[in-house]
């Protein structure tokens, strides 16, 4: 009972974690619309079973796994799609809302792959969360986040044109799931 | 497969370039519509009635009327009867069509016993009619509540993912999964059976009612009289949404009561949830014997 979250607590969880779990989903989810809902619905899930957190972990991370899984849940729920705005000119980062984030080729090229693929990119080089806790949110094995993380920066690189040399290092992928970590 | 670094990082970069930039609607609590919609699950789950009751009563009245409707004639019946001594009805689908999701015929609900003078049912069940593999939720529990003298089971998916769910009256003794034996408070006791979960529920394996003087946290599970005791006899194993439910994946609770009592299960759209596709909950009550 010592790592139960107190109703405090909770408003105090919500307002120092809702900017990254919020950014997280819109990641996963592409749509800022639904991304706001779901965060909303991420947080009532996380309310509802606050009594069940045991404090195996810290907070923001089981706050982090009720996230995902509510976004990837609301994914198929809701068929969310990443929208065509309705003015060309959001896609210029030049004359974009401030604070607004645009659609760019990087969001494009997301879209393309599996939801669950997106999130473990978004978790991996977003969140910067390690493969043993990518494992655990996406419910899967250490090994199997390396795949699915090699699978899907394979169709980016081929999908994105970034300019970088083209010196192919290691991968820090392979180096992960090689230490085990 | 060789990935370059420096891909990698400039992804990282871009990554938090876009998303970094971001900013949600609703960054402060106070403000936050999840604060609104379980301020009043919360402030009601110590009051007299709370909305979840009030909707889900709502649901079970406007539920009644269908039947009576179907009763008389003014719908074809579109569900098929259920392996359970009452007459299943059918239920309007109220969630918002997300096109995901079929329908399922079984989505029914029983009508309540009281309705027919003289009838004790002591037994309710229902059956899974859609594969749940790959739900990225996996199916469980998300809610446990028997504080109400009523017992709340919600799912965070439609009830038909769910294997099956048996509820039959039950005699002691008791026993776990590895034998042991239990010792469950009560003159007369049920035992509800939950096949095909993906998660054992996160709730106590021990649900008693609420001590005097010693009030539970806002988290604090009770049960709610006439329920004596509720125990979780076996846990279902944690299985992989993606491969979905083992063979084994159930999970089995004796509900003591205080005194023999018939039963009364409804199934419904949880409130809080309503999104979902059809029927989530069981609302399941105990009513004394005519």
């Amino acid at each position: 009972m010592a790592f139960r979250i107190e109703v405090d607590d909770f408003a105090s969880l919500y307002e120092r974690t809702y900017p990254l779990v919020y950014r997280t989903i819109l990641g996963i989810c592409g749509d800022r619309a639904a991304a706001a809902d779901l965060t909303q619905d991420a947080y009532v899930q996380a309310y509802r079973r606050r009594s069940s957190f045991r404090g195996e972990v810290p907070a923001e991370a089981w706050l982090h796994r009720i996230a995902v899984n509510t976004a990837l849940s609301g994914l198929r729920r809701r068929r969310v799609r990443w929208t065509e705005p309705l003015d060309p000119t959001i896609h210029d980062r030049a004359t974009a809302p401030p604070g607004e984030p645009v659609d760019t080729d990087l969001q494009q090229a997301l879209l393309l792959l599996q939801p669950q693929a997106r999130a473990a990119i978004v978790l991996r080089y977003y969140v910067d969360l390690d493969y043993a806790t990518i494992a655990t949110i996406l419910g899967t094995s250490t090994g199997n986040v390396g795949s699915l993380l090699s699978r899907a920066l394979e169709r980016l690189r081929h999908e994105l044109a970034f300019d970088v040399p083209s010196v192919a290092l290691a991968s820090s992928s392979a180096e992960e799931v090689s230490h085990g970590r | 497969m060789a990935v370059d670094r420096r891909f990698e990082d400039r992804l990282r970069d871009e990554l938090k370039a876009v998303l970094g930039s971001a900013s949600g609607p609703h960054p402060s609590w106070a403000d936050a519509p999840a604060r609104r919609r379980v301020t009043d699950a919360a402030a009601n789950r110590g009051g007299v009635r709370r909305p979840t009751t009030l909707l889900i009563a709502a649901a079970v009245a406007l539920t009644a009327l269908t039947g009576a409707f179907i009763a008389g004639g003014g719908l074809e019946r579109a569900v098929a009867p259920a392996p359970s001594p009452t007459q299943p009805v059918a239920i309007t689908d109220s969630s918002p069509s997300s096109g995901f999701l079929a329908p399922s015929p079984s989505s029914s609900v029983s009508p309540a016993p009281t309705a027919s003078p003289g009838v004790c049912s002591t037994q309710w069940s229902s059956d899974g009619t859609v594969d749940p593999k790959g739900m990225t939720d996996g199916i469980r529990v998300d809610l446990f509540d028997p504080s109400e003298g009523s017992l709340l089971v919600a799912f965070g998916h439609p009830l038909y993912f769910v294997r099956s769910i048996a509820l039959e009256a039950a005699a002691p003794p008791f026993k776990t999964a590895t034998g042991a034996a239990v010792a469950v408070r009560g003159s007369s006791f049920y035992r509800l059976t939950l096949r095909g979960l993906t998660k054992t529920t996160a709730a106590p394996d021990d649900i008693l009612p609420r001590s005097p003087g010693i009030a539970p946290g806002p988290g604090g599970v009770v049960a709610g009289p006439p329920m004596a005791e509720l125990r979780k006899l076996q846990a279902a194993p944690y299985s992989r949404p993606v491969d979905g439910p083992k063979k084994d994946s159930t999970e089995v609770w004796i509900i003591g009561l205080q005194a023999p009592m018939c039963l009364d299960v409804h199934t419904v759209l949880d409130p809080i949830d309503s999104e979902q596709r059809g029927p989530n909950a069981l609302l399941i009550r105990f009513y004394p014997r005519p």
